[in-house]
């Protein structure tokens, strides 16, 4: 049966500071508790065009493609989603005094194992970006578990252990019943559900439920200092998470082609215009590239995201002049949330 | 203090707290699994074992939470609501409860980046000091032993009066950084440090955040806006700053006022993060900032798009200069008992020159010109005691000079595009208002005041300076202590003036014996077209002459005639070995010279390692104290969360603690101070005198006794700001605007709406500096571009910003921040310049120079120019195999940036002194072969 | 095999490679399983039904400790909450590509939720196992036997 209510995030990615607060929000009240959480980020940022994290997840496939499930990759910790470092802190820094006798051979604080060959981390990726300079391009994109209305991790368990909310439409594995057979894992093709190697079970982003049965809003959003995110019931019309998807229009689902049916929407990021003595209006970021990751239904053509995403850009162009001229504009003001109860509504 | 927690590790303590949280939350309810069978029919939205739920619901409860906020020079100064359970502070959120400013300005809610989403780790990690540590081995070799407090202080205590005893007290030396980030952890040693006659060295020239360009254009140390008041500008310049990555909290004034239709531009040499929010991006040559700001000027003033009027009433472009010798035509000169800080204007309408209200020894303070219609351009006879003199006007020399900057010139200096720059320039007159927000980027080059200056120009000239939304506005280092009248008394009970404070850049010169090396460079730079005409004389005669006329003091007393040196070294709330430049000649020279050296932290750091007592703070959860910042106009207090975890102790009870162990040694000595006065100080009276009669004992006395003495907090107790963070209510005069209510503050308001007079010579936003050396030897007495003073030998520039990940050291070694990074250090370079060393990424590479060689790893990112390399600043010296992050750099000292005994330019503590620059570096990199 | 007292099953088999890890996300171990109806005989081989439960004793590579499992049909296997069933040891050894694996637990019941192992009885027993390594074996994808009968003498 469908869910009665469905949580909604729009992240606006013009505003987004790729700084990581809403990385560490989540990771300091969710995934600190043990070490086979320690490489798992329940929200992560990643610089795009990237391999993003983990490592190359757009091509791993999941539920939606693949009649084969057993050739969807898993990737391993290190190689595809870094190994959580650990440092030698006791016998570089000396705090418990240290002993005259100690050698002190080892006085390099070095992370363990050393990233090298095939190393990676969430974020190994950061600001690097492509083009060539000056028309170098990247911009960040947020990412947590979409909570779909169509969740592929669902019906990829055997157990049903991963179900859906009726009060709110959160996606959750069942921590006592999963039994680690990380099929979720490879239904998943946004690669957000982990693999807790020391639980030796699967977790996920839980959108904060203890806080949104509390009427507050997940970490991830509420501590968003670049105050990116519009979070909402989808059918609450007053909420701007409503809003920017339905009345506006220019929030797209991360790849719709995926036909899971996110709840999590992007504004796709403008960009500063290609290096030229006219600098016209071609931003340097090539629209393909987002018509490659954005789109509103799974059924678009890329010529018809390709569209939608310069039509976004000219609603938004065309709301900043009006403001620019004194007039007001719903949109700007929506995208300009005063404070914490005008982006979060739950 | 904890007792019997001194054999536990914290961070095992943390974890078990952790366990205990999940164990109780899945405890189960059934013993029989029969009960719990039952089908799952539809895990969409009907899912029958959803009990398990508490699970989560159990960690996110907590026991209590608390206030605090950072005291760590980022200029955040953020409020943040720290949750406890089980004692342990757990998880750290943004309070998120700034009052409004007004219901149109975005609030500046929530307020706090990732690293203060991660204070914890510091608290309970492996890098916190957790007892007082001495020294057994050899400075930096990692060898120490538990010490008690009793013992530390007194071996302290000891070695002080034996350095004061032997060598004067002048040879005691206490550092520390930013009294903002936290105000009575600093008074706490500067306060010490006047009570015994001890130097208190400069931070913020030092760490080259000063802009030297305020001081001299408007007799200001800095003065800018609050970020709120960037949602007012039209137009934005984002010039050297990376306020996406340096400012996190207050970047969406800038991605929210772009929405609002505010057009950005971001100039900076690489396409950084600031630059993919802006509308136009601006590839600078890096260092050639100073030109392009001419560029734009000499736009501004040829196609008359400034504002007269405002240029008339508020800068020094109306006034006299004289043709022959470039000076300021002084009314000591006309009139026999004229004053030699009077100055004219050409009054058309009288065909004379009259005298200018509000300069410096004008009584009628205003600038209010009344009926005087000043000429901006032309040339006038005057006839003056000595005769007939020809004089011009400032502006007319200005135009004159900007034509060596038309846009084809500099765009060959810039690589700018010309009609880019023709464009830009017309934007920014054009739209008002217009802002420029400047960075380190700008302020750390060798020549940051003519770049500052030039900056400075634009603002001026299109009339922005002084109006909301406009001017020029930087942002390095959290100078601002709005509360200042209270820390001062607090810092310095017997008065600034019976302080010894000292220009730090021109003392870790000195005594780090820089000059042996930068003058045998500059004569071997001889020849080199960057470098031929840097210092007309030898820098040691500047720094003599400036010593010798008072200009700037050098302590130990007679260090340039008796190689007097410093004995001892308190470092406290500052990492000041990691970040020092010229790194390699402070730890090889400098160090040496010390008989003690002392770091108080609550984490062991690079100076820590290289010390001789380390002694415990509080953390920032542990403690009373306040913080401020430009970046908003409240007041920010800490508060202890937690109790002080094993030995450690508030910086203020610690230097109280050491006043106690000085009093215990009945020293007392006659001192005579740098104004000629002699005080006599007895030590035995110190703990009476440092709580003032026991007054201040507490830490959160002394805060309070800073809220009281100043009016920008008057009213406010402790226990207030602990509710809520309470918005500044008024300024003194330290700071150029008044606090409006329903207003986001910004600069210079009193000098435009006021009419006030600046503290400049000329009482005005002064362009003109025609002091000696400035004329004569340097010929900057208007902005001028000079090219950065790196040479030519190295071929990449080699950039140290401030990054996203660190401020300064810390969370440099924070494991949390090192997992979504790379894990160790990393240096950023174009692909073409590492194809052309045939380097991939990741590649371990060595950066060099002649002054040093750091290991790191190699990050290949089209986001670099050819020919430059970045690598973020603050990487602790034990995370490299070889040297630390400023192994490459040296100090230089700018000898205008010496200059003193002229109106603006006057020695005062972190508001004029040489700037400790680093950004002219240049190395080469090559990939490192590991030995194993 | 018993001694009155304890019943010990003994297991060997063929495995090219010892896996005896779920360590990584790639990473499957050797697992082994038998099923008794908890109640009746007549209980459904894939993992009984609500009405008539069967008792799993599950052995896995990596576990420290076999588990004791209940079920109620497809989907419902669970590890029984209560201590008194956490009785089962075992002993475990992979040489030269063969699997050895002993599980033992008390012939007595340690509560409802496990069968009791009496002298003169039999049982329905089915077998299953995993094949972890590049297999990557788990849940459903496994090995079953049909029912088999187990009488204790």
């Amino acid at each position: 049966m469908p869910v009665q209510k469905q949580v909604r995030m729009v992240a606006d990615l013009n505003k987004c500071l790729g700084c990581h607060t809403c990385t560490m929000a989540c990771k300091t009240m969710w995934t600190d508790r043990n070490k086979g959480q320690m490489h798992m980020y329940w929200n992560n940022v990643e610089t795009r065009p990237g391999k993003g994290y983990p490592k190359d997840w757009e091509t791993q496939g999941g539920w939606f493609n693949t009649k084969d499930k057993n050739s969807i990759l898993l990737a391993s910790i290190n190689e595809g989603y870094g190994t959580p470092w650990e440092y030698n802190y006791d016998q570089v820094l000396k705090t418990n005094g240290g002993d005259a006798s100690e050698s002190v051979s080892e006085s390099v604080l070095t992370p363990s194992p050393r990233p090298s060959g095939n190393a990676y981390a969430s974020n190994w990726d950061e600001d690097v970006g492509e083009g060539t300079f000056p028309n170098s391009y990247y911009f960040y994109l947020p990412r947590i578990c979409n909570h779909c209305s169509d969740p592929p991790c669902v019906d990829a368990c055997p157990r049903q252990a991963v179900y859906k909310r009726k009060e709110d439409g959160i996606v959750l594995v069942d921590q006592k019943r999963c039994r680690g057979y990380r099929y979720c894992i490879k239904g998943c093709p946004y690669k957000k559900i982990y693999y807790n190697p020391e639980e030796k079970i699967s977790q996920k982003c839980i959108f904060c439920y203890p806080r949104i049965e509390q009427h507050k809003g997940n970490l991830c959003a509420t501590q968003c200092v670049g105050r990116i995110h519009h979070v909402g019931f989808a059918d609450d019309t007053a909420s701007g998470a409503y809003k920017l998807v339905n009345i506006w229009k220019v929030a797209l689902r991360l790849h719709p082609e995926f036909k899971t049916e996110p709840n999590v929407f992007y504004i796709p990021p403008l960009s500063p215009p290609v290096y030229s003595p006219q600098l016209t209006e071609d931003q340097r970021i090539p629209v393909e590239v987002l018509a490659n990751l954005f789109g509103d239904t799974s059924d678009q053509t890329h010529d018809q995201r390709v569209e939608r995403i310069k039509e976004i850009f000219r609603i938004i162009r065309t709301e900043r002049e009006k403001v620019a001229k004194g007039e007001r504009s719903e949109l700007i003001d929506i995208l300009i949330p005063h404070s914490e109860a005008d982006r979060i509504k739950v | 203090m904890a007792v019997g927690a001194s054999t536990e590790n914290l961070a095992a303590r943390h974890e078990r707290a952790r366990a205990l949280l999940e164990r109780g939350a899945q405890a189960a309810k059934h013993t029989l699994a029969l009960d719990l069978l039952e089908r799952v029919h539809e895990p969409i939205g009907e899912y029958p074992y959803r009990g398990w739920e508490t699970l989560y619901r159990e960690q996110w409860k907590y026991d209590s939470f608390g206030r605090t906020t950072h005291s760590i020079n980022c200029t955040g100064s953020c409020a943040w609501k720290v949750y406890v359970r089980n004692n342990i502070a757990f998880k750290e959120e943004q309070y998120a409860d700034y009052p409004d400013i007004n219901p149109t300005l975005p609030t500046y809610n929530p307020r706090g980046c990732q690293k203060g989403a991660n204070y914890k780790e510091y608290v309970y990690g492996p890098q916190r000091v957790k007892y007082p540590l001495i020294r057994t081995g050899e400075r930096g070799e990692g060898k120490w032993r538990k010490a008690s407090w009793g013992e530390a202080l007194s071996y302290i205590a000891d070695k002080i009066v034996s350095a004061i005893s032997n060598y004067g007290p002048d040879t005691v030396t206490f550092y520390s950084a930013n009294p903002a980030k936290f105000l009575v952890s600093y008074a706490a040693g500067a306060r010490l440090a006047n009570l015994i006659g001890g130097v208190v060295c400069s931070f913020y020239d030092w760490v080259s955040d000063l802009p030297p360009g305020e001081p001299m254009t408007w007799g200001v140390q800095t003065d800018s806006c609050e970020a709120a008041d960037w949602f007012n500008s039209k137009y934005i310049i984002i010039w050297g700053s990376n306020v996406l990555e340096t400012r996190i909290p207050d970047a969406h004034f800038v991605t929210e006022a772009r929405m609002h239709g505010t057009k950005i531009i971001a100039i900076s040499p690489e396409y950084n993060p600031v630059a993919i929010h802006a509308d136009i991006f601006i590839p600078v040559k890096p260092g050639t900032d100073g030109a392009l700001a001419l560029g734009m000027a000499y736009i501004i003033v040829n196609e008359k798009l400034y504002d007269e009027n405002y240029l008339k009433s508020f800068t020094d472009m109306p006034m006299l200069v004289r043709t022959d010798n470039g000076k300021f035509l002084r009314e000591s000169e006309v009139v026999s008992d004229g004053k030699a800080g009077n100055f004219y204007f050409w009054d058309k309408s009288s065909g004379k020159a009259v005298l200018a209200p509000g300069t410096i020894d004008c009584p009628d303070k205003t600038l209010d010109t009344g009926a005087i219609d000043q000429a901006l351009f032309g040339t006038f006879i005057i006839d003056t005691l000595s005769g007939k003199v020809e004089v011009t006007t400032v502006f007319s020399l200005l135009k004159k000079k900007l034509k060596d900057y038309d846009p084809a010139s500099v765009s060959d200096i810039t690589g700018v595009d010309a009609a880019l720059i023709t464009r830009i320039a017309g934007e920014f007159a054009n739209t008002k208002p217009a802002r420029i927000i400047a960075g380190a980027g700008v302020n750390h080059y060798y020549h940051n005041d003519l770049i500052n200056r030039s900056m400075i120009l634009l603002a001026a000239l299109t009339g922005n300076v002084g109006i909301p939304g406009g001017g020029f506005d930087h942002y390095v280092g959290q100078e601002k202590y709005w509360c200042e009248e209270g820390f001062l008394k607090l810092a310095y009970p017997l008065g600034n003036i019976k302080q010894r404070f000292q220009p730090t850049t021109l003392w870790a010169y000195v005594h780090s014996e820089i000059e042996k090396i930068e003058g045998k460079k500059e004569r071997e730079g001889k020849g080199d077209p960057e470098n031929h005409d840097l210092w007309p004389r030898p820098i040691s005669e500047y720094i003599r002459e400036s010593v010798d006329r008072g200009w700037m003091p050098l302590y130990p007393e007679g260090t340039l005639d008796s190689g007097k040196t410093p004995r001892i070294l308190l470092v406290w709330g500052a990492n000041f070995l990691n970040q020092a430049k010229g790194a390699e000649y402070i730890l090889a020279n400098l160090w040496s010279k010390l008989d003690l050296i002392v770091d108080t932290d609550f984490r062991m750091n690079t100076t820590g390692l290289y010390a001789d007592v380390i002694l415990p703070s509080s953390s920032m959860f542990e403690k009373w104290d306040l913080s401020t910042t430009d970046l908003h106009s409240y007041i920010s207090p800490f508060t202890p969360i937690i109790s002080p975890q094993l030995e450690s102790k508030t910086d203020w009870q610690i230097f109280l603690e050491l006043a106690r162990a000085l009093a215990g040694t009945k020293f007392s000595f006659t001192d005579t101070l740098p104004d000629g006065s002699t005080i006599n100080r007895d030590f035995s009276t110190l703990v009476n005198d440092f709580t003032e009669q026991g007054t201040l004992s507490e830490d959160k006395s002394a805060g309070q006794f800073i809220l009281d003495n100043s009016m920008e907090t008057k009213g406010m107790t402790m226990d207030m700001l602990n509710e809520q963070p309470r918005r500044i209510v008024a300024t003194d005069k330290e700071w150029t605007s008044d606090m409006k209510d329903k207003e986001a503050y910004y600069a210079f308001q009193r000098m435009y709406e006021l009419k006030q007079p600046l503290n400049t010579l000329t009482g005005r936003q002064q362009f003109y500096i025609d002091h000696d050396w400035f004329l004569e030897e340097f010929h900057e007495e208007l902005p001028v571009y000079k090219p950065p003073v790196d040479g030519t030998k190295y071929r990449l520039r080699f950039l140290t910003p401030h990054g996203r990940w660190s401020i300064h050291s810390l969370w440099r070694d924070a494991k949390y921040q090192l997992r979504l990074q790379r894990g160790y250090p990393i240096v950023y370079l174009n692909p073409d310049d590492a194809a052309a060393r045939e380097l991939s990424d990741n590649d371990p590479v060595e950066i060099f120079n002649d002054n040093g060689a750091i290991i790191a790893n190699l990050c290949i990112s089209t986001r670099m120019p050819e020919g430059l390399t970045l690598m973020y600043q603050g990487w602790e010296r034990y995370t490299f195999k070889k040297g630390g992050f400023q192994s490459p750099t040296t100090i230089r000292i700018k000898p205008t940036q010496l200059a003193g005994g002229y109106g603006q330019l006057k020695f005062k503590v972190n508001y004029w002194g040489p700037t400790g620059n680093q950004k002219d570096t240049r190395v080469e990199i090559r990939k490192y072969m590991e030995v194993e | 095999m018993h001694n009155g007292n304890d019943i010990f099953f003994f297991y060997q088999w063929n495995a090219a490679t010892e896996n005896n890890s779920v360590a990584d996300y790639p990473i499957f171990a050797d697992a082994i399983a038998m099923e008794i109806p908890l109640f009746t005989e007549e209980s459904i081989l894939c993992m009984g039904a609500m009405d008539k439960p069967v008792n799993i004793i599950f052995w896995r590579a990596d576990l420290p400790v076999p588990e004791n499992i209940v079920a109620g049909g497809m989907g419902t296997p669970q590890i029984s909450p209560d201590e008194a069933s956490q009785n089962i040891r075992h002993y475990q050894k992979w040489k030269d590509g063969i699997w050895d694996v002993i599980i033992t637990r008390p012939m007595a019941a340690g509560s409802e939720n496990q069968v009791s192992f009496v002298r003169g009885k039999n049982y329905r027993i089915a077998f299953a196992y995993w094949k972890g390594g590049a297999y990557a074996e788990r849940g459903g994808h496994k090995i079953v036997s049909e029912w088999q009968y187990l009488s204790i003498r």
